[in-house]
């Protein structure tokens, strides 16, 4: 299963998003704070989503 | 990457690795109970001082009695002590804590602090007698029991943990040359997918566990950090502006309200009283902070003269007590609310994930004399037998 091609887009994205997440809730509270949450959301919300993808598809491949 | 820089690696990331596995999953686990301390506190009825203004039973005076009545009533119930120092809340501006201690004794860890209701004068009452459950789990987290020796200890698995992350990183693209991101092969052997795993949990929280374990490192060494600036800045600040202490001191309001003016839109978080260990011996050391999330971590730092209530210098703070002081909310994740604690927590959980699945991958390593039989293993997975 090809995911991505690449080795570097998809942790560099993440980085990013992490680290952005990590700053975006110290300058403010509201939008900030939304901000926040979405940048560490994604990287959690990856690890689940692509867990559990190939989790139900493990059967298929046997 | 050539091939023995690649082994080079390899062996620090297993190694360092393997030194911190058993402490970095303590740490998880006493870490994941401290984000929700003030919920496990109020669950357990262990919980601390609510605002001020909940818990109030005396009509508030029209005139907001002065800080010197409150340090007076403090040192009245503590005979022979003397005020060492006073703190105000950054999020009820009616919470202050007087403490005194014995005369002569510059270190504030030897006192005993008093709350107050600075709307009333009225004192608070103390918080619930004995250890809390939070705080049994905080002594685990922070030194294990081990007391200053403890702490240091845990900033090193801190620099452990940093050298196995970045060495971790290093050998991510060796591995991965073949692998698509995030690829768990279930259903294969055992160490291929915890091989997978580790590589997915890995990568994904590098950069917020690196931020955790760096600020946690840097939070560990805070009394070394503390006392450089104590040896260095405050000592030259001694130096320059000399004096005895005042045969009596100005009331402490007086040296606050001149320390505002110095340092316009602040709020006092700290003053402390000449002769002890974050002041000179005739000045009041005042700290003002500002009141955003992060103004608030952002402190000023003015002398008061107490003879005379002058303002004697105003300092900021150098880098390294900034970074400091800024290393706390990013190692708590207690900055934006409820959904960053649940983030913190899953981070944290993918964290002790890829600690694990890192371990079992080792312990799964093919032994020398058996490595013939376990030639079927993709060539990804070879790098670290090297």
């Amino acid at each position: 299963m090809k995911l991505i091609d690449d080795t570097w887009p998809m942790p560099v994205l993440l980085g990013v998003l992490s680290l952005g997440g990590l700053a975006a809730g110290i300058f403010g509270d509201g939008a900030w704070d939304a901000l926040c949450w979405v940048g560490l959301g994604v990287p959690v919300g990856v690890t689940a989503w692509w867990l559990w993808r190939q989790w139900r598809a493990r059967g298929a491949q046997r | 990457m050539k091939a023995p820089t690649l082994r080079i690696w390899y062996a620090i990331h297993r190694w360092t690795s393997l030194l911190c596995t058993l402490n970095l999953l303590v740490l998880c686990v006493t870490g994941l109970l401290l984000i929700f301390h003030e919920d496990i506190d109020a669950l357990l009825g262990q919980a601390h001082h609510g605002q001020v203004a909940a818990e109030r039973t005396v009509a508030v005076p029209a005139q907001r009695p002065s800080l010197q009545s409150l340090v007076d009533t403090a040192q009245a119930a503590h005979p022979g002590q003397v005020t060492k120092s006073i703190s105000f809340a950054d999020d009820d501006a009616d919470a202050v804590g007087v403490r005194v201690g014995p005369p002569g004794e510059p270190k504030l860890r030897n006192g005993t602090t008093t709350q107050f209701d600075a709307a009333t004068g009225a004192t608070r009452k103390p918080g619930p007698p004995g250890e809390t459950f939070s705080g049994f789990i905080l002594k685990l987290h922070l030194n294990l029991f081990l007391g200053l020796p403890g702490q240091f200890f845990i900033g090193f698995i801190g620099v452990l943990f940093t050298l196995s992350l970045i060495s971790g990183l290093v050998v991510y693209a060796p591995f991965m040359r073949k692998l698509a991101f995030g690829l768990v092969r279930f259903g294969k052997p055992v160490r291929i997918v915890q091989a997978d795993l580790h590589n997915l949990f890995g990568i994904v929280v590098m950069v917020w566990a690196l931020v955790v374990g760096l600020t946690g490192t840097f939070l560990s060494f805070s009394p070394l950090i503390i006392g450089v600036w104590q040896k260095t800045e405050l000592q030259h600040l001694i130096a320059t502006l000399p004096g005895p202490t005042p045969p009596s001191l100005v009331p402490v309001d007086r040296a606050l309200a001149a320390a505002n003016e110095a340092v316009p839109g602040k709020d006092a978080a700290f003053v402390f009283y000449p002769n002890t260990e974050f002041s000179t011996g005739r000045h009041y050391g005042v700290v003002l902070r500002g009141h955003t999330e992060l103004q608030k971590r952002v402190y000023a730092i003015v002398l008061v003269d107490a003879g005379d209530g002058s303002v004697a210098a105003v300092r900021g703070m150098p880098w390294y007590l900034q970074v400091l002081l800024l290393s706390a909310p990013f190692h708590f994740g207690d900055y934006a609310g409820r959904p960053l604690q649940i983030l913190w927590a899953l981070l944290t959980l993918i964290t002790a994930g890829a600690t694990v699945t890192g371990f079992i991958f080792w312990l799964k390593r093919p032994r020398r004399s058996r490595e013939d039989a376990r030639s079927t293993l993709p060539p990804q997975l070879s790098g670290d037998q090297a």
